[in-house]
């Protein structure tokens, strides 16, 4: 099992320990017909945490010390299988890292230059360097999703993001 | 009563009233499809030509619109996981599963017509309690709210089985998220730091599409292959999910009951009713496989949730109460025709509030069989590369998660839900009871704040508490007792 998988599943609990107790304490400064439920909530989750936190630590050192991996589904709950996505020898953390950087570029793009111009470039982009595509059916596939978007967007309404630089629709 | 059923089914009948039915269904279908849109975005725009309609035909598109936008959000559940609408959230468990496995045109074959079945339930539901409904629904006070809020609430014990810590965990962290924003029994801010974005809470479609959608197209770009995992690409049918459907008749007719009567109960909110249902599903059908891929998963949740249409426009019709934010615009659009919703609908409006049955009914048959068509082609998403795939979903979620309040924030909660959901996926936490308890926070502690300021510890003995209290004890006991028998 590689490092970023542990860290994964000892840090998650522990990350949740952390913020359900950081959120008990902020529930102290409310008054109370606001303060109540949170507060029960976060002290009860920062409770389960604690005890999550010290299951998955267990868990983590008896892989190490060779036991076998605890089964899991496949199912839409969890990773396809734990054990699988160590197969070459990469962390998951570090294969799926390039691909957010994808998902933030987009969303990077859109906040600079609005949703016309951002998807554009995106599509364009993505179309090309990702699947592969020549640069002018890349081109003509991006235009053409983009004048449906604004087709539709126009029909059913939907706001769509204006940049920093350039409206959503510069026109 | 007869005569004015018949008399209704002729005025719907007539090609103007079918012709305003078919524009509304086809405005629905389109508006289901198309992640992050309500029923409230379809309603806004039929509207501006309500005003002086003739009120047979205003009704015929509205409710045409209303009836189908859980039929067709079926489609992104079941082919790329991300739900369609709120409450085709459960569908996306085992629908997007299925698909996985070259199965999507059997499971929309499915859960169309789980959906037709369950919509001419609710349009059956809403024609019998009509007038006897009243006293019922009055009956609800907050307590008995709360407890139905708990009900839910007790979805994410059923969902987390086998996984039981993390479960409620996640479900707990629901719950924390409801939490952000203006307190509902106090103007206070909580948790908003000092943004006027989380005013309102956390927006629900990014947090979803970020959950579920994002790990599955990193999924996908990771394997480089299809979201379909069969090598033939596609192995199941249409026609073989319409047998499904048939085949587990009594669940789909369960299920519409569930639905109808979740819908019934003016806000608890469309978002619950298909986790209630396929929770419940899951508690008590025989060798479930819930999650991996059964087709029962994608029948409970999609029968429940049209049927809960119907169920929904009897408080709504009878008392004026809108259920949900579309629901009001209706009856704003009934007021535009001179129709005021309440009383009046079981007398002088009789025949128009039978119209709504009849629209209803035809509705879901329409856009089930129209989805149906569909279906086969449709399926055929799953088999395209990931790689390609890609570019065009990250559009669609963005512009879909864009929707819920036009803002940037809602651009950085899908970002952010997607890492949480990323890391949840790899770490083997169960995703699901994070949006139950999402979906619930402020209903459950509003009505318990309402219950305890006004009748202190009193309201435990009430007996709508304690009947809804043994449903509860009920279905998470014994349907644990009986799986465990069972293995």
């Amino acid at each position: 099992m590689a490092l970023s998988s542990k860290v994964i599943r000892v840090g998650l609990p522990a990350a949740a320990l952390i913020v359900f107790s950081l959120a008990f304490i902020d529930a102290m400064g409310f008054t109370a017909r606001a303060q109540y439920f949170p507060a029960t909530i976060s002290g009860a989750g920062a409770l389960l945490a604690a005890v999550a936190t010290v299951h998955s630590a267990r868990q983590v050192s008896q892989l190490r010390a060779g036991a076998p991996a605890p089964a899991t589904v496949v199912s839409m709950d969890v990773a396809p299988s734990f054990e699988d996505s160590e197969d070459d020898g990469s962390s998951p953390l570090r294969r799926a890292l390039p691909h957010f950087l994808w998902i933030l570029s987009y969303f990077a793009i859109l906040y600079i230059f609005g949703f016309v111009v951002g998807t554009l470039a995106f599509l364009l982009l993505a179309l090309r360097i990702l699947a592969g595509w020549r640069w002018w059916v890349a081109a003509v596939v991006s235009v053409g999703v983009v004048a449906l978007l604004i087709f539709f967007g126009d029909f059913v309404r939907l706001d769509l993001p204006n940049g920093l630089l350039l409206p959503a629709l510069p026109f | 009563m007869v005569e004015v059923a018949l008399e209704a089914l002729t005025a719907l009948l007539q090609p103007s009233s079918m012709l305003y039915m078919l524009l509304g269904i086809s405005i629905g279908i389109v508006v289901g499809v198309i992640p992050g849109l309500s029923g409230i975005v379809g309603m806004t725009i039929v509207l501006p030509f309500i005003y002086g309609m003739d009120p047979v035909n205003g009704i015929a598109m509205m409710l045409g619109l209303i009836a189908v936008i859980h039929t067709s959000d079926t489609f992104p559940s079941v082919l790329i996981g991300v739900p369609g609408t709120a409450g085709s959230q459960a569908t996306v468990l085992d629908g997007f599963q299925l698909t996985r496995q070259g199965q999507g045109a059997r499971a929309l074959g499915a859960a169309f017509t789980a959906s037709m079945f369950g919509g001419v339930f609710g349009a059956l539901v809403l024609a019998l309690l009509l007038s006897v409904a009243r006293p019922l629904i009055l009956a609800l006070g907050s307590p008995e709210l709360f407890m139905l809020t708990l009900f839910g609430l007790s979805m994410v014990a059923v969902l987390a089985k086998g996984n039981l810590l993390y479960g409620l965990l996640a479900g707990l962290a629901g719950l924390m998220i409801g939490t952000v924003g203006i307190a509902p029994m106090a103007i206070e801010e909580r948790y908003t730091f000092g943004s006027m974005y989380l005013w309102d809470g956390i927006p629900m479609a990014p947090l979803v599409f970020g959950l579920f959608a994002i790990p599955e197209i990193i999924d996908l770009l990771i394997r480089r292959g299809s979201i379909s995992l069969d090598e033939n690409g596609l192995s199941g049918s249409a026609t073989q999910g319409i047998r499904d459907a048939f085949r587990n008749w009594w669940l789909v007719l369960r299920s519409a009951g569930v639905g109808a009567a979740v819908g019934l109960v003016p806000g608890l909110g469309a978002s619950v009713v298909d986790w209630i249902a396929y929770g419940i599903a899951k508690q008590t059908v025989r060798n479930e496989r819930f999650g991996t891929g059964d087709i029962r998963g994608v029948i409970a949740p999609e029968a429940a949730n049209n049927a809960k249409e119907g169920g929904s426009l009897v408080p709504t019709l009878i008392l004026g109460i809108p259920g949900s934010a579309t629901t009001a615009v209706l009856i704003g659009g009934l007021a535009l025709m001179g129709i005021q919703a309440g009383p009046t609908m079981l007398s002088e409006d009789l025949p128009l509030t039978l119209t709504v049955v009849w629209t209803l009914a035809f509705a879901n048959i329409f856009a089930a069989a129209l989805c149906l068509i569909l279906a086969r082609y449709v399926a055929r998403i799953s088999t395209i590369p990931g790689p390609i795939i890609f570019p065009f979903l990250l559009v669609v979620l963005a512009v879909g998660g864009y929707q819920s309040s036009a803002s940037w924030g809602d651009l950085v909660v899908l970002l952010g839900a997607g890492a949480v959901g990323w890391l949840m996926r790899e770490a083997g936490w169960p995703r699901p009871p994070m949006l139950i308890g999402l979906v619930l926070a402020t209903a459950a502690e509003r009505y318990l704040s309402i219950s305890i300021n006004r009748y202190e510890f009193e309201w435990l003995t009430r007996p709508g508490v304690i009947i809804i209290g043994l449903l509860i004890a009920t279905i998470i006991f014994v349907g644990g007792i009986r799986r465990k028998g069972r293995e």
